[in-house]
């Protein structure tokens, strides 16, 4: 099949993204423009988009008057985060963070409350009290969708962004997309772009080998990443990698938010605890991953010791909002939760700001270092933000792109964007020249074992060197993969995603010689952590120059410092998420390493 | 349920082992050097340049594929499944008019089963995770 012509769209603020960030980017925005004005792209349908295309069964950092203050969430995620974090981002989510749940509430969201009224708020974190369970959830998504359709809001569904305009000043000019359906490529002119695009959830390889078995929707492919790059954006903390504690052979999480505030807890083969706290941090992961390699593993989630009443409740929940599919994986094992523990492992490695640190460089009003583009959820760095993060910054991103797009000039045009929509449509409809070129899942599933390989940690220089020459290779082979329809064409779209996403994780985590946040950057030539040389923010962007790597690649990482802290931690309190491993002789095994 | 045959790609396939592609790369240059070269050598550089050129054969694999659908309970015309699909992995069937997974790239979310009206579809964990 070959494209049809190009079509142009125009927009002041165009949102990309329809998942939890850019439905709320996108009904903040359209309330002070005229209907049109405001345009919402998803490259899936968005009903069912997003991290949470189903639903969500809490929030994992709700910062509720009576329960925690901006202030000590500020702290807990500085700590959280190892030290390395951008506080005036953090305090403006934990400061707007109880304004987004009262709207919520009023949307028809279903909070779970005291028989007092009150937010049931749980304690999952070392230090405060930040979780809101959702027990009915799973009507989150839907609700999302029923306001966009209220504000009005001009969607797109299954329009993917392959790249954006710039002009050659530097700021944005639109979004180039290509419509996975009909194959069609379109120019959409902006004066500003939200990007919502979701985490790198498609980077390392589930243990299964099943390249859709991800821990984060698979359509999550690391977009966003790719599309800021490209534009001239920085990122940074590419480094601090995601990994979460799952359900072994199934993308579900287990047990700190839903399991936790019941009984719920990790224990390793011998049945004993070994972490106090299963909130997810680095060093939780870090533990996690020495007991799954010690003689004491595996690892598995323990509910067998709660009553049957609760158990109903567990699997109420864990059954039906964030994984449906989650009970019929255990019927087919014949496991129970009441008479068997759940073995847990590792999930795949993956790039999100939601659950750990690395995304898009953002400032407190969302704002990115390309002028007019911004960042939302869980692909712009507000470390450990998550889902009320993500809502939250979407609305943060609207009202200050809008303002940017109220005094911004028209959308640029010219001959120079001409050419590089030209250049673009060329690219992105190549593979259709190569009906019979490489396949796309062939190329994917090579660039992400070639991940588990080479950047999964522990982490060494030389294997992320190999790894590093392994994807600039990619780069090249690329160029021979085919594809013969609309939809084989997104995937090999999505293959440049994820190649450039390797080659970042592999860059940042070469360029960052400590180890820091547990096992996301634990780098075995350089295992202890060095705040002295290393107490910065590692950023990544697009060099302007020829050939500014030694290697021949565009990409140039350099440190930018950490900005004073608005709330002050003491020395004492930040080393306080180290000291999670339940102490020898209170049940738990020595440590091997 | 019994697997079935998945058909990504059989509708673009013609089926042709061993065809010789459009893939492109190095075709003018890789038997001169070749025979240039001459030797054991020359014959490896010359087998690798034709590999890189030659181009790839369709083949038709089995699949145990997680999206069944109830085709006595689809309704022709509902798209409402293909809709809700994140992955875009399910469309309407050429042969029968009604849904069915035709890429194998199921992320078992359910939001197809939730959302078909006529409960015609059943998911099952991939087979390489159950």
């Amino acid at each position: 099949m070959k494209a049809s012509a190009d079509s142009t769209l125009e927009a002041d603020i165009v949102v990309v993204g329809g998942g939890s960030a850019g439905s709320t980017a996108a009904i903040r925005a359209q309330r002070d423009l005229p209907l049109g004005r405001v345009l919402l792209l998803e490259k899936a349908h968005v009903k069912r988009s997003g991290a949470i295309a189903i639903g969500m069964d809490g929030l994992n950092n709700a910062v509720i008057p009576g329960h925690a203050t901006p202030e000590q969430y500020v702290k807990e995620i500085t700590m959280a985060n190892d030290g390395i974090v951008n506080q005036r981002a953090v305090l403006t989510y934990a400061e707007r963070s109880f304004p987004m749940i009262e709207k919520l509430d009023s949307w028809g969201v279903k909070f779970q409350k005291t028989e007092a009224g009150d937010f049931d708020v749980k304690r999952v974190h070392h230090n405060g009290n930040y979780v809101l369970p959702m027990p009915e959830g799973y009507d989150l998504k839907k609700i999302l969708t029923k306001m966009i359709r209220r504000a009005g809001v001009r969607v797109s569904n299954r329009l993917m962004a392959t790249r954006l305009l710039t002009a050659p000043d530097g700021r944005i000019a639109g979004v180039l997309a290509l419509n996975v359906r009909d194959g069609t490529f379109q120019i959409i002119r902006a004066k500003a772009v939200i990007l919502c695009c979701g985490a790198s959830g498609r980077l390392g390889l589930p243990a299964s080998g099943y390249l859709y078995g991800t821990y984060e929707n698979p359509a999550n492919a690391g977009d966003g990443y790719s599309l800021a790059y490209h534009a001239g954006a920085e990122l940074t903390g590419i480094e601090c990698f995601q990994i979460n504690p799952l359900i072994k052979d199934y993308n579900g999480p287990a047990c700190a938010y839903v399991t936790g505030p019941l009984g719920g807890h990790t224990v390793n083969a011998r049945g004993h605890r070994f972490i106090e706290s299963d909130y997810w941090s680095g060093q939780m992961m870090l533990e996690f991953y020495r007991e799954l390699q010690s003689a004491n593993g595996p690892v598995y989630l323990k509910l067998t010791h709660l009553a049957p009443e609760t158990l109903t409740e567990i699997e109420r929940v864990l059954h039906r909002t964030e994984r449906p599919s989650r009970g019929r994986f255990h019927a087919g094992r014949g496991h129970s939760y009441g008479d068997d523990l759940v073995e847990m492992h590792i999930s795949e490695i993956g790039l999100c700001s939601g659950h750990s640190g690395s995304g898009v460089w953002v400032n407190e009003r969302g704002e990115t270092t390309v002028p007019g583009l911004y960042a939302a959820g869980d692909m712009a760095c507000v470390p450990h933000n998550y889902l009320l993060g993500a809502m939250t910054y979407g609305e943060i991103c609207a009202e200050n792109a809008l303002a940017y797009a109220a005094s911004a000039e028209p959308p640029a045009t010219g001959p120079d964007l001409d050419a590089q929509a030209e250049a673009e449509r060329r690219r992105v409809l190549a593979p259709l020249d190569r009906p019979r070129g490489i396949p796309h899942h062939q190329f994917e599933y090579k660039v992400r074992r070639l991940v588990n390989d080479y950047l999964q940690p522990p982490k060494s220089a030389n294997r992320l060197e190999l790894g590093l020459a392994a994807f600039l290779r990619a780069g090249e082979e690329l160029a021979e993969v085919g594809a013969s329809n609309p939809h084989e064409l997104m995937r090999v779209v999505e293959g440049g995603f994820i190649r450039d996403c390797a080659e970042m994780a592999a860059r940042a985590s070469l360029f960052r010689r400590e180890s820091r946040w547990g096992l996301y950057h634990y780098r075995l030539d350089y295992p202890a952590l060095d705040d002295d040389a290393w107490f910065v923010h590692v950023n990544l962007r697009k060099s302007t120059r020829e050939g500014a790597s030694e290697d021949g690649g565009e990409m140039q990482a350099f440190t930018r410092p950490v900005a004073p802290y608005v709330v002050p931690v003491a020395d004492g309190e930040r080393r306080s998420y180290y000291a999670i491993r339940v102490p020898a002789g209170r049940g738990a095994a020595e440590l091997s390493s | 349920m019994s697997a079935r045959e998945s058909d990504p790609g059989s509708s673009q396939g013609d089926g042709q082992a061993g065809g010789q592609g459009d893939a492109g790369g190095g075709g003018g240059c890789r038997s001169a050097t070749g025979r240039a070269l001459g030797g054991e050598a020359g014959r490896e550089l010359r087998k690798s340049a034709e590999g890189a050129a030659a181009g790839n054969a369709q083949t038709a694999i089995r699949l145990d594929v997680p999206v069944l659908v109830d085709e006595h309970r689809c309704i022709r015309g509902c798209h409402i499944c293909i809709d809700s699909c994140p992955v875009d992995c399910l469309s309407v069937s050429p042969v029968t008019g009604k849904a069915h997974m035709q890429f194998d790239e199921c992320w078992y979310c359910l939001a197809c089963e939730l959302d078909c009206p006529k409960d015609a579809i059943t998911v099952k964990i991939p087979f390489l995770l159950r």
